[in-house]
C-alpha cells in the first residue's frame, strides 16, 4: 500500500511539477544523470541516453531490449514522469531514473516495492521441465548501500532460472525527492548497473539545492 | 463425486495400498467420520472422501499440534478448471520457534466446493517428526554477532538466518513439488541493517511427469520494513492422474485416464520476511488444481539453517 501510495504522490506531483514553466524543465534536467554522469559504470560507458516522452521509453520497448523481468515499465506513467533512460550499446540491459517531488514520502515496506518491478514480473518466464530437480537461485541484493538517503529501500529479482532476466529497482526519499531506479538485462550485471546508476543518482540528488 | 471417488478408490499403484469401502486404520481420536469413503491409504496417511471433503489422516499425529482453519479463494486456470487459493501468515519470535525447533504445519482436510483448508499445526524440536525438511537436520545453526554496518553508529546488531518452505506431498509420502525461501539478514531491534542468502529452491520429482512451468526469485529490504526472499514456481504434470487411473480395468480405465486433466502446482509465493527486531514471518500463498489434485496435501515448515 505504502508503495502504492508512494507511486500515486510520485504521480501527482509530477502531473504538478509537468505543467509548469521550461525553467522549471531546466531544473529538473539538472537533477538527472546524463551520459557523462554514467560512463564511468562498468556496462554503461557508451549508454544511449534517452528522455522519457509520450509514455514510452522508446529504447525500453525496442527489439532486443526487455524491461524489468520481460515486461515493460508499469505503475508509472511516463509521459508525466520526469526522467531518462540509458541503454547499453548491446541492447543488453536498461536503466531508467525517474524523480518526483515528494516532502512527506519515506520508504517503508518492502513488499510494495515488487510493484516497482513492473507487470513483467507477474508473466513469470521460465522454461518447461528443463531435466533438473532442483534448482537453486540466488538473488544478487542490489543493496545500494552508500546512497545518501533519508529512506531507501531496494529489490531484485531473478526470472527464468536457467533464462534468466535479472531485474532490480530501487527507491530513495531524500531532499523531499523521490528518486526511483529500474534495470533490467539478461545476465546479473543488470543488479550492478541498476545500483551504480542508483548511488550516482541519489548523490547527484542529494547535493542538489 | 460419489462416481470419482469410487474409481480412486479402485486405483492400485505399487506404492498404495487400496482399501475401498474398508474403514480407516485405527487412529484414534482420528477416526474419521462413518460414510466416508477410503480413496487412498499408505502405510503414512488414508485419504479419505467425506462429502465435499477430503480428509488426511495420518497414522502419527504431530506432537503438541493443534488445529487451524484457512479460509481459501477460488481460482479458475486458464484451461476453465477451478480450484482453491489459501494463504497465510505467521510471525516468530525466539521464544515462540528458537533455532533448534521447527514449526511445521501439514493439511488434515479440504474442502474444495468451500475453499476451506484445515491443518494441523505444531514447533517441534529439529528431527523429531519426519515432515521436517530433510536436508536441514545436519544443518549448523549460528546465531552471529555483527560487527559491521549496524555496530559502527553504536548500535548492537545481531544476525539471523531462516527459511520458509512450501511444498505438496503425495499419499506415498513424496515431495511432488517444493519451494523454499532463505534469509539471512543483520537487525538492530529497529533496522535492518544487512541480508544476503538470498535463496530460492525449487524441487520437483522430475521423471514422473512433474515439470516446473515458470519460476523467479525476488529479494528486498528496507530498514524499518525487513528484508525478504519471495519464490515462485508453477508445476505441472499431465500424467499424474492418468497414471493413476489407468489402473482401471480396460478399456474404462484407459478412457477415463484420457479425459483427466494435468494436475498444478502454484506458489505464489513462498516468502520470509526477517524483520527488524529479529523476528521472522513466513508468508505463503498455495493452490493445487486440476486432475487428482484432492490426492495432495499440503505442508509448510520454518525454521533455521
Amino acid at each position: 500500500m505504502v508503495g502504492r501510495a508512494l507511486l500515486f504522490v510520485l504521480l501527482g506531483s509530477l502531473a504538478v511539477s509537468c505543467s509548469g514553466s521550461g525553467g522549471n524543465e531546466t531544473a529538473r534536467a539538472d537533477l538527472l544523470l546524463d551520459s557523462d554522469d554514467v560512463r564511468g559504470v562498468a556496462g554503461l560507458e557508451n549508454a544511449v541516453a534517452q528522455d522519457l516522452e509520450n509514455d514510452t521509453i522508446a529504447s525500453y520497448l525496442a527489439d532486443g531490449v526487455e524491461g524489468p523481468c520481460g515486461g515493460t515499465i508499469s505503475g508509472i506513467a511516463a509521459d508525466r514522469a520526469f526522467g531518462r533512460s540509458f541503454t547499453d550499446e548491446s541492447g543488453g540491459a536498461v536503466v531508467v531514473e525517474l524523480i518526483a517531488e515528494a516532502p512527506d514520502a519515506t520508504v517503508s515496506d518492502v513488499a510494495e516495492l515488487e510493484e516497482l518491478l513492473g507487470e513483467g514480473c507477474d508473466v513469470q518466464e521460465g522454461l518447461p521441465g528443463d531435466g533438473t530437480t532442483e534448482l537453486r537461485a540466488e538473488v544478487s541484493p542490489m543493496d545500494p548501500g552508500d546512497a545518501p538517503c533519508d529512506s531507501v529501500g531496494w529489490i531484485s529479482a531473478v526470472t527464468g532460472l536457467g533464462d534468466a532476466q535479472f531485474a532490480a529497482a530501487s527507491l530513495c526519499v531524500t531532499n523531499g525527492l523521490v528518486l526511483l531506479v529500474e534495470g533490467s538485462g539478461r545476465d546479473e550485471s543488470a543488479d550492478d548497473l541498476t545500483r551504480d546508476v542508483f548511488v550516482a543518482a541519489a548523490d547527484k540528488l542529494a547535493s542538489a539545492d | 463425486m460419489a462416481k470419482r471417488s469410487i474409481f480412486l478408490a479402485l486405483v492400485v499403484a505399487p506404492t498404495l495400498i487400496l482399501s475401498a469401502g474398508a474403514g480407516a486404520a485405527d487412529v484414534g481420536d482420528r477416526a474419521p467420520p462413518s460414510g466416508a469413503k477410503v480413496l487412498v491409504e499408505t502405510e503414512r496417511v488414508t485419504i479419505l472422501a467425506d462429502g465435499e471433503w477430503v480428509r488426511h489422516s495420518y497414522r502419527e499425529a504431530l506432537p503438541r499440534s493443534t488445529e487451524r482453519t484457512y479460509t481459501g479463494a477460488r481460482i479458475t486456470a486458464e484451461s476453465g478448471i477451478s480450484g482453491c487459493r489459501f494463504s497465510g501468515q505467521e510471525t516468530f519470535t525466539d521464544a515462540q520457534l528458537p533455532p533448534s525447533h521447527v514449526r511445521i504445519s501439514r493439511e488434515i482436510a479440504f474442502n474444495r466446493t468451500d475453499c476451506v483448508l484445515l491443518t494441523e499445526e505444531a514447533t517441534v524440536r529439529r528431527g523429531e517428526v519426519a515432515e521436517e525438511p530433510g536436508d536441514n537436520a545436519a544443518t549448523t545453526v549460528e546465531e552471529e554477532a555483527d560487527t559491521t554496518a549496524a555496530s559502527s553508529f553504536g548500535l548492537s546488531a545481531s544476525t539471523k538466518s531462516r527459511y520458509h518452505e512450501t511444498r505438496y506431498e503425495d499419499p506415498p509420502n513424496i515431495d511432488v513439488t517444493r519451494i523454499r525461501a532463505k534469509l539471512t539478514w543483520t537487525y538492530t531491534g529497529t533496522c535492518v541493517t544487512n541480508s544476503w542468502n538470498h535463496i530460492g529452491e525449487h524441487h520437483w520429482v522430475w521423471g514422473t511427469g512433474w515439470s516446473k512451468e515458470s519460476s523467479n526469485t525476488t529479494a528486498s529490504r528496507t530498514c524499518s520494513g525487513g528484508a525478504y526472499t519471495n519464490v515462485y514456481g508453477l508445476y505441472r504434470n499431465g500424467l499424474f492422474c492418468k497414471a493413476i487411473l489407468a489402473w482401471l480395468p480396460f478399456p474404462l480405465g484407459l478412457a477415463w485416464a484420457l479425459l483427466q486433466p494435468a494436475t498444478y502446482n502454484e506458489y505464489n509465493r513462498t516468502r520470509i520476511r526477517g524483520n527488524p527486531d529479529g523476528s521472522f514471518t513466513s508468508i505463503w500463498n498455495a493452490s493445487k488444481w486440476g486432475g487428482c489434485a484432492d490426492l495432495l496435501s499440503f505442508e509448510r515448515a520454518t525454521g533455521s539453517f
